[in-house]
């Protein structure tokens, strides 16, 4: 049962990412990356992982796909947008590229010895544990990262915020006192 | 009929038959209660507005809503020239999945002693029930944004971008103000949060987060107004500027979809604020360690009250209240719900210091 699962979200999520890369409508990459993320979580949540499956949900499929949809959306990307067929030159080297990296994943997995994998204790992959494990062994590099979040958030602020500081040209015909709504 | 305890698929736990019973229960009930709902809905909002309402059809007016149904099923189902037609078509399906899924997570009754196991009258098990809400209610914004874009109507379009940016900023303020109880509760796991609040303080007022985190609950409450796109935050379908917003386009069958899932996910968030804040299923005075058929029954009654009030709350919100202004909804969200659910964060550490 268990397996019949994992290989049909394995399935699943191949097809969800070579459909994200292979259509040509962004509506339907977007479609396709979230039918990508739903199958990486059920994977996770098989593999004894719930919290993070849920977040990957979360995070991922309910929030940053969300972004893009917006995106789409506010910039009306249709087909025509996606800049048709690229270079035959390039189209070779990316597929060369991927050929490559495949190659030495699949090495990598065929140099390995699997054998059954057990949780190392109990209550592994819970909520709990994850951030048991986050706040006592790993508080350094979790609050690094808090630091790099608070970065990466200022300068989002910055970018924003670039053209708000000069002040607005004067309207023609000299109404004044419709600004504001900042 | 099976006889209980038979196992069904070997896992690593049995499913037995009344773990199907439950999940047969649990659905069934999400999908009844939206008609009630619907014509709640109209009864109460012709009572405010002075007006009769649906009373025709059945004692008062009870059947209306398979009237309307048999109705919409019969209405011609129109998809637009220039629409998607498979987005167009999958979207009312993709509102409706997550607002369905969404009553998984509720524990809806006391544990029942059945055939000497107990059965938790909750589908989704384990602690990560509230994570599957958030999820969930993320996921909830795909119909509407798929809809509104297929549509190829620009004010079904304006009606998905106006659902995307108000569910990803209210989901913010919701996971801040469950923080806030998890802290209180010392937990993730919803039955431990209704069990934590069990019990009372001075003989009669209940142990409900409601009172431990008021600030919390007003949180969490606005942002379900929110979620669930209802009144006085429906910008995504606002008639006044929008025509329908994203279901302007929408006809038959495919509207009726996204208006389901609307009341379904209405009912979900009642269930999880009852669950989160007003005790779930528990009551002041009940007795301890109980395991009886009837007193789980009288649990479920007692957890469908409290969901009852909520729902005719969020009902009455909606008759009485304006809509705020799509900049009013973004300042709300981000400039007041935010900072003090994060106050409330921190206020809520300090307390539990002391």
């Amino acid at each position: 049962m268990r397996d019949a699962f994992f290989v049909m979200f394995s399935f699943l999520a191949i097809l969800g990412g070579f459909l994200t890369v292979s259509r040509r409508s962004p509506m339907y990459s977007a479609l396709s990356l979230m039918i990508f993320f739903g199958a990486v979580s059920g994977v996770m949540m098989i593999l004894s992982a719930p919290f993070l499956a849920l977040m990957q949900l979360m995070v991922y499929a309910g929030a940053i796909l969300v972004l893009f949809l917006f995106v789409i959306m506010l910039l009306a990307l249709r087909e025509e947008d996606s800049g048709g067929e690229r270079p035959w030159p390039l189209q070779l080297l990316a597929g060369i590229g991927c050929a490559v990296l495949f190659g030495l994943i699949a090495a990598a997995v065929l140099r390995r010895e699997f054998v059954a994998w057990q949780p190392d204790k109990p209550g592994f992959g819970s909520p709990e544990e994850v951030g048991r494990t986050m706040f006592a062994d790993f508080v350094l590099p979790f609050e690094v990262v808090s630091v790099l979040i608070l970065a990466a958030t200022m300068g989002a602020v910055v970018l924003a915020k670039k053209h708000l500081d000069k002040p607005e040209p004067p309207a023609q015909g000299g109404s004044t006192g419709t600004g504001g709504g900042h | 009929m099976g006889r209980g305890n038979r196992p069904v698929v070997k896992g690593d736990k049995a499913i037995r038959f009344w773990d199907i019973a439950v999940v047969i229960g649990v659905f069934a009930v999400v999908m009844q209660i939206v008609p009630l709902l619907v014509w709640a809905e109209r009864r109460i909002s012709a009572l405010i507005q002075d007006r009769v309402g649906p009373n025709r059809v059945g004692p008062f007016g009870l059947f209306q809503p398979l009237a309307d149904a048999i109705k919409l099923l019969f209405k011609e189902d129109v998809i637009p020239d220039g629409a998607d037609r498979f987005l167009f078509v999958l979207a009312p399906a993709l509102a409706f999945f997550p607002a369905a899924m969404t009553a998984t997570v509720i524990p809806f009754g006391a544990p029942m002693l059945i055939g000497g196991e107990m059965l938790q009258l909750q589908v989704c098990r384990g602690n990560v029930g509230m994570m599957l809400f958030m999820a969930l209610t993320g996921l909830s914004v795909y119909g509407i944004a798929f809809g509104g874009w297929a549509s190829n109507n620009k004010y079904a379009m304006l009606g998905s971008l106006r659902a995307s940016a108000q569910v990803l900023s209210y989901e913010i303020a919701m996971g801040i103000a469950l923080v806030s109880v998890f802290m209180t509760s010392q937990s993730v796991d919803l039955n431990t949060i209704v069990a934590d609040q069990t019990g009372t303080w001075m003989g009669f007022v209940p142990k409900w987060n409601v009172l431990k985190q008021p600030l919390a609950f007003v949180i969490f409450f606005i942002a379900a107004f929110a979620e669930t796109n209802r009144l006085p935050f429906d910008l995504a379908e606002c008639e006044a500027e929008l025509v329908g917003g994203y279901h302007t386009e929408y006809s038959s069958m495919k509207f009726s979809l996204f208006f389901l899932a609307e009341y379904a996910a209405m009912f979900s968030s009642c269930c999880m604020i009852t669950t989160l804040f007003l005790g779930g299923w528990s009551f002041p005075g009940m007795p301890a360690g109980e395991t009886g058929k009837l007193f789980s029954l009288l649990t479920v009654a007692v957890f469908f009250t409290k969901v009852a009030v909520l729902l005719f709350f969020f009902i009455v919100v909606r008759w009485t209240l304006p809509r705020f202004r799509f900049d009013q909804l973004m300042h709300l969200g981000w400039k007041t719900l935010i900072p003090l659910g994060l106050a409330n964060i921190a206020a809520t550490g300090v307390a539990a210091q002391l």
